[in-house]
């Protein structure tokens, strides 16, 4: 009988209490850290994270996202952001916002977007702070893309930090990986008329673990009982569900050169008519790589420091999956501060 | 259990009234009910707290009232609910079947709240996940019997259990649209492609008789159409139906023939796609069917040593896991990737055909068409690729004129700081010296003369201060610009790099100045 009742009035206070925060929610805010827009072409915008104090490190970091989905990862919520705590830590902190492209971009390609918007961001930064070098982080696609350029301009990259970068696309079993190299992207970059939609590149995400999208709302009314942890949660929801269309012909070239043809490991890869050789990449490199990341395994991740020339080289493993790099609780408490520190140490 | 608990039911329950009041359109009916029920409510707390110092479950007797009253109240609710509110399904008699019930009612009330704060895309995700618990709980019961009862074996599960639930629940996860009888689909879209070439062949001698039979054609169809296998079909309908009918009837011959080709192609392609699809759903279907029978088969054994069965929650998370490694592990071979692929491909052709046929329709018509558009695209993206070359090579000219200067004369800083030069004063430094020379190009502005440069297309409040800081107020000064002007506009507000030359500011100022002499 007392467990009966008890039972009962759990329930109906689980329900006050998520009724009321549910409620109470009008509005879901990721990427709140104060910034400004220092540079600007086109739909791609270069932010500055504006701060009180001096930072310890002169050299400023510009961290490069991929084009799938939104930096605002880096910066979900306030207790959990990649990019306030690296402020903290004393580095000053740039991000290049991809922007959302149209079909009027369909032919913006690799080389715009690493030789043009990459290079342009790199020097102005170097301008306003009167530097030659500038810190590098690339993450996921965009860490390919750092790569890419460091390799390109190592004169201008003074520190190079890759998270969850996938370099070697050949040897690995991820299932992205074996679905794309047999893909027939010529053929889809036309029928989706040169812009590949968000909601293709998620459905392929989603696939990888069918029922990781239901999984997640498993004991949702325990979630909404408590105010944070809900806010939390449409939080996330908000970021997995703000993805932009990727250009049609960066698309094609990412996969066919990279995903099929594996063409930067093997040393073929070529850009805006240059032969881009990761030995030239020579500044000191920091390479994460998370344990249980099933979007970008490990083993695409790893080669990276056998691949580059760089003396200075360091390869970090987090313990967890591909999103958890940037706001699982271990980030906030290990990764930013390791990552802060290597920067600082090397910013002489 | 506290006193506070109880509190906290109190204000859910004053909530609640709220809310169904509030949705209510028969506001006057439902208030009584609740106010006396609460009145109720109120009388017994102060009493049972009295009478038991907050342990409820001491007292049976009470708890035996206050469960009765529940009870009534739920009666009253559902009745006023299913009036005012939503459709109650069938309850059953005694207080603990409704507290059931109400529990479940109340899951799906904040649910439907919940899934109203989830960002639009995902609403779907979050039904499919509240479906699929629901078959689950539906079938919990069956499940729990058949397992205590030894009904394991696989055939004596799939009577009980629904296939086609099963499979509309995994169709979902996998965002399959479902595909029952393959023959049927076929059939299908052969006979709609039948009609739309029938209909295409007649149209362009243009009577008008014979637009309405295709209009009617099409009707038909797609009143017949049930499967919801043919979101794709439907568009063609739909465009061909609604948008270019009329223009059909004015394109030329050859276009009838680029036409029905085309639906012939389509024809081909799509029934690839629906073929490759079924394949697809099918490997998954089956991969995962194991799923259900294998753990049934171990609740039995477990069951036979401990006498228990899981709990739901249990059974229900541990079986959403076993299915995807089911599917995921079929994922992996090698059939699945090229049947997806297949899928893909097939489908993304039929969309080509589609696009292309479009364009030929339209071709002979006064629109920009895709193709078109596209050119602009190119174009503009390889206008940009040169432009990024000529600053480049602007730049290092600059560098190199500059770098034999500063030998020359080392004294005089390199102004109009180049963006390539590898060193460069912090950005205070150039600012004042080139904002002077600007000045000097385009002149001062007049002693308290001020426009409101914001008039200027491309210039917003944030960027008329940053030129009022340069020393830029007035439309004199910018019409005076020139190439070179915004050139050293760009390098002292570099965040708006281009935008004077891109709005060609001065030739607005102009205008400006023109229509401000007038007034």
């Amino acid at each position: 009988m007392a467990n009966w009742t008890d039972n009962i009035v759990e329930k109906v206070n689980t329900a006050a209490d998520a009724i009321k925060n549910i409620g109470d929610i009008n509005e879901v805010d990721v990427a709140t850290a104060p910034r400004e827009v220092v540079w600007e072409d086109g739909k791609v915008k270069l932010f500055h994270f504006t701060r009180e104090d001096k930072p310890k490190a002169k050299t400023p970091v510009i961290i490069s996202y991929a084009l799938v989905n939104r930096w605002a990862m880096m910066d979900l919520q306030p207790d959990r952001s990649f990019i306030r705590k690296m402020i903290s830590e004393g580095i000053d902190v740039y991000v290049i916002d991809w922007g959302y492209p149209t079909r009027t971009d369909r032919y913006k390609s690799m080389e715009d977007y690493i030789l043009g918007d990459l290079n342009n961001c790199v020097d102005y930064v170097r301008k306003a702070h009167g530097i030659d070098k500038v810190n590098l982080l690339g993450v996921c696609q965009g860490g390919t893309f750092s790569l890419i350029y460091s390799a390109l301009y190592p004169n201008k990259i003074k520190n190079l930090i890759t998270m969850v970068t996938p370099v070697e696309f050949a040897d690995n079993d991820g299932l992205l990986f074996k679905w794309s190299r047999k893909m027939d992207v010529d053929t889809m970059v036309e029928a989706f008329g040169g812009l590949i939609p968000g909601d293709f590149l998620n459905s392929g995400f989603d696939q990888l673990k069918p029922m990781n999208k239901m999984r997640k709302y498993f004991g949702f009314n325990d979630v909404a009982k408590d105010k944070a942890k809900l806010m939390n949660f449409l939080r996330m929801e908000k970021w997995v569900s703000d993805s932009p269309a990727q250009a049609g012909e960066t698309y094609r070239k990412f996969i066919k050169d990279l995903y099929q043809q594996n063409k930067l490991a093997e040393g073929t890869f070529e850009l805006g008519g240059q032969v881009v050789d990761l030995k030239k990449i020579d500044m000191p490199v920091l390479t994460i790589f998370a344990k249980d990341d099933h979007i970008v395994p490990p083993d695409s991740t790893k080669p990276i420091n056998k691949l580059i020339g760089s003396k200075d080289k360091e390869l970090l493993e987090f313990p967890g999956g591909h999103i958890g790099v940037f706001v699982g609780s271990r980030s906030q408490k290990m990764l930013s501060p390791a990552v802060a520190q290597w920067l600082v140490d090397r910013d002489k | 259990m506290n006193w506070m608990d109880f509190n906290k039911t109190g204000d859910f329950w004053k909530a609640w009234q709220d809310s169904v009041n509030g949705a209510s359109s028969q506001r006057q009916a439902t208030t009584d009910p609740m106010k006396d029920w609460w009145n109720q409510q109120e009388r017994f707390w102060k009493d049972a707290m009295e009478k038991t110092t907050g342990m409820l479950g001491n007292q049976p007797d009470l708890a035996k009232q206050w469960q009765d009253m529940q009870g009534n109240f739920m009666k009253q609710w559902m009745d006023m609910a299913q009036q005012a509110v939503t459709k109650t399904p069938n309850m059953g008699t005694g207080p603990s079947d409704m507290w059931k019930q109400f529990a479940l009612q109340t899951e799906t009330w904040y649910a439907d709240a919940f899934k109203n704060k989830l960002p639009e895309q995902l609403r779907p995700h979050f039904q499919t996940y509240m479906d699929m618990y629901k078959m689950f709980t539906t079938q919990w019961e069956n499940i729990q019997g058949m397992v205590k009862n030894g009904l394991v074996e696989p055939k004596m599960i799939w009577q009980m259990v629904n296939p086609s639930q099963y499979a509309d629940a995994v169709g979902k996860v996998m965002g399959f649209k479902p595909m029952k009888d393959l023959d049927e689909v076929t059939r299908q879209a052969n006979q709609f492609f039948e009609q739309m070439r029938e209909a295409a062949m007649k149209l362009f001698p243009a009577a008008e008789e014979q637009a309405l039979e295709m209009n009617e054609a099409f009707t038909n169809w797609s009143n017949q159409q049930t499967e919801q296998f043919f979101p794709f079909l439907k568009s063609i309908k739909e465009a061909m139906n609604h948008n270019l009918e009329p223009y059909l009837q004015v394109a030329g011959d050859d276009t009838q023939t680029e036409v029905l080709r085309s639906l012939k192609e389509m024809q081909f392609s799509y029934l690839a796609y629906i073929h490759h699809s079924s394949k697809l759903q099918k490997m998954v279907l089956d991969a995962g069917a194991q799923v259900l029978p294998t753990m049934m088969q171990e609740a039995r054994d477990s069951f036979n040593k401990e006498h228990e069965m899981p709990s739901f929650d249990t059974f229900f998370t541990d079986y959403m896991n076993r299915l995807e490694d089911a599917i995921v592990e079929t994922m992996h071979t090698e059939e699945y990737t090229a049947t997806q692929n297949e899928v893909l491909a097939s489908g993304a052709k039929s969309k080509m055909i589609y696009d292309e046929m479009l364009e030929n329709i339209f071709k002979d018509l006064p629109f920009m068409t895709k193709r078109e558009a596209d050119d602009l695209a190119k174009e503009t993206t390889q206008l940009r690729r040169r432009v990024r070359d000529l600053e480049t090579r602007m730049e290092n000219a600059t560098a190199q004129m500059n770098g034999s200067a500063a030998k020359a004369t080392p004294k005089e800083a390199p102004k109009a700081a180049p963006k390539a030069a590898a060193k460069v004063a912090p950005k205070v430094e150039p600012v004042a010296s080139s904002s002077e020379e600007m000045i000097s190009r385009i002149g001062k502005a007049e002693k308290g003369a001020a426009d409101d440069l914001k008039e200027i297309k491309g210039i917003g409040e944030k960027l008329e201060g940053m030129l009022n800081e340069i020393g830029i107020k007035t439309y004199k000064q910018v019409a005076k610009m020139d190439d070179a002007v915004y050139v050293m506009i760009d390098d002292l507000i570099p965040a708006f790099k281009g935008r004077a030359k891109r709005d060609a500011w001065a030739v607005q100022a102009k205008k400006l100045l023109k229509t401000k002499s007038l007034v």
